[in-house]
């Protein structure tokens, strides 16, 4: 009996380890049902490792991977036949077609000839379908893996880097792929990538992976209102410009106490300066117009924006001191 | 059913990388070379062979087919196993809904189809040289099987080693470098002793009967098939 909110994906303590060294440790994804799940995590942090776990391509040292409820160890066959992936660089047979790559995997799923059009189709390579895939472009390439995953009708699509090594239309066209069908065709995908901004343009749900540990699983809002750019001030007096702002409402804090901005780093960094949370202009203005009225000099006011790198920093350190 | 499927979908996977013509080059190029050998010394190698003339042509035809059924092996396996390893396939394949044990099987089934395949083209052309040599049309069949085939079986533990060699390892020049050195000791193989595999091809023991290679060979290839297969269902997938 199946409700209609179990999760698509449910790891519990997933590990895989080699020898001593852990490459992925305790993680308990959560994935549910036509959600687009961003799985962030810089190179080598085990994203690649925890997806073939997923795919049953390597074994767990540890813990356990459910996929629809199912356990995967057991079911594999079963569970895999609802799965559509595309593991890091595409897999395809150069010396075949395009369509004849297709059909090796069209047989072993027993889903009728007629698929292979339609999946083409949702790629756009009808055109090339006859021409031998050692010709293709990475992005075409990376195009008829997508189609590969899709040709089984899959319930989930699990994408590891689908953007790599595409150029720039190349990613946009494959963030359009990936954002429609879960509309479309109501799949659950599971993509994975080393950029904030490309997860933070398609994904609903986020989980963020750094050195084999989950360390934050959320809403794409919720992670978003912890990376959002803020306003940096450099004034004359910090305590009387957080006095002022506070004043009227505004939470100022010094930049010491906050991570230090990366941005405009020329002059002495953290040095009088303090940070508010991002504003449009014109309350940006007023920000600045009660300071100076308020006999606070103001020098210089930008916008900073955290990177993925400080937000990973505070995630961790976070953890850290828990 | 599925296997049958599997079959096909190997077979999809290896067109165009002539293969066949390789398997052809293997089976009639044997016989190329036994003609060539029967045109240059042709009455010296009647009249020395008068007694049984098909006998000899066919005990001369399996000493050359030896070598080049190992290397065959070696050469086919690598390529079966290569087609996964070039774009590296395998993560492909192996996440798809089918059993890694059946997987397998379809690769070692289809090795030895495309080595009987070799056999057969050998057989044919031995019948057809012999006529063409006018060694008579008392064509001694069960000789002439037992040439084709027998080696065939009492090879497959090297045919076992060499596929799971090429499916283990991404550099395939090592199961190739293997199958050189197993053609070199086939080469010397009647010197060597009769538990050593690479001299079960040759099908000559110290009780003249070649069966019993054969069957040894049957039973040890099965049995390295079986471990091979085991190994590859545990195995992480690069």
């Amino acid at each position: 009996m199946k409700t209609n909110n179990e999760w698509v994906i449910e790891t519990s303590g997933l590990t895989k380890a080699i020898g001593r060294k852990a490459l992925v440790q305790d993680l308990n994804l959560r994935v549910g049902r036509g959600e687009i799940y961003g799985f962030l995590g810089p190179n080598g942090a085990g994203k690649t490792t925890t997806i073939r776990m997923l795919l049953g391509l390597i074994r767990p040292t540890r813990g356990s991977v459910k996929l629809f409820g199912q356990e995967l160890k057991s079911n594999r066959i079963e569970v895999l036949r609802r799965v559509g992936s595309l593991v890091e660089y595409p897999s395809y047979y150069g010396h075949l077609t395009g369509r004849e790559n297709l059909e090796a995997v069209r047989r072993i799923l027993g889903v009728p000839v007629g698929r292979i059009d339609e999946v083409l189709s949702i790629v756009r390579l009808t055109k090339d379908a006859g021409r031998p895939v050692k010709g293709y472009s990475l992005g075409m390439k990376q195009r008829l893996g997508i189609a590969t995953a899709l040709l089984g009708n899959p319930e989930l699509l699990i994408l590891d880097e689908p953007t790599n090594g595409l150029d720039p239309s190349g990613i946009l066209e494959m963030r359009e792929l990936i954002k429609s069908m879960p509309q479309q065709h109501g799949i659950t995908i599971v993509v994975s990538s080393h950029l904030l901004s490309e997860i933070e343009q398609m994904a609903t749900q986020v989980g963020i992976i750094a050195q084999g540990r989950l360390i934050a699983q959320e809403s794409i809002e919720s992670l978003r209102g912890r990376s959002k750019g803020r306003l940096s001030l450099r004034v004359g007096a910090v305590p009387q410009a957080t006095k002022v702002l506070s004043a009227i409402g505004v939470r100022a804090e010094s930049a010491a106490a906050a991570e230090t901005p990366r941005a405009g780093a020329a002059y002495d960094e953290g040095a009088n300066r303090i940070l508010v949370d991002s504003v449009d202009d014109e309350i940006a203005a007023y920000y600045v117009r009660t300071l100076v009225e308020s006999g606070i000099e103001v020098y210089r006011v930008e916008e900073v924006r955290q990177s993925l790198e400080d937000l990973f920093l505070k995630l961790t350190d976070g953890e850290e001191s828990l | 059913m599925m296997l049958l499927q599997l079959l096909a979908v190997e077979r999809l996977k290896i067109r165009r990388k002539a293969i066949w013509p390789l398997i052809a080059a293997g089976g009639f190029g044997v016989v190329l070379l036994q003609a060539a050998n029967y045109a240059l010394r042709y009455d010296y190698l009647m009249k020395l062979n008068a007694d049984n003339p098909w006998g000899h042509m066919l005990s001369e035809m399996h000493f050359l087919a030896v070598p080049s059924l190992i290397m065959g092996l070696a050469i086919i396996a690598s390529m079966i196993a290569g087609v996964e390893h070039a774009t590296n396939s395998w993560k492909q394949t192996l996440a798809l809904p089918l059993s890694r044990l059946s997987v397998y099987a379809a690769k070692f089934v289809l090795l030895m189809g495309l080595m009987f395949a070799a056999c057969t083209m050998l057989a044919v052309g031995t019948v057809v040289l012999g006529l063409c040599l006018s060694l008579g049309t008392d064509i001694p069949y069960t000789e002439l099987l037992r040439v084709s085939y027998l080696p065939l079986l009492a090879a497959l533990p090297i045919g076992a080693v060499q596929l799971w060699l090429s499916v283990s390892l991404a550099n395939q020049a090592i199961p190739l470098t293997v199958g050189v050195l197993g053609t070199v000791v086939s080469m010397f193989g009647m010197t060597l002793g009769d538990f050593v595999p690479y001299k079960w091809p040759m099908l000559d023991n110290q009780w003249n009967e070649p069966l019993i290679p054969a069957a040894l060979g049957l039973t040890v290839g099965l049995l390295i098939y079986v471990a091979g297969s085991v190994h590859f269902v545990r195995k992480d997938v690069k």
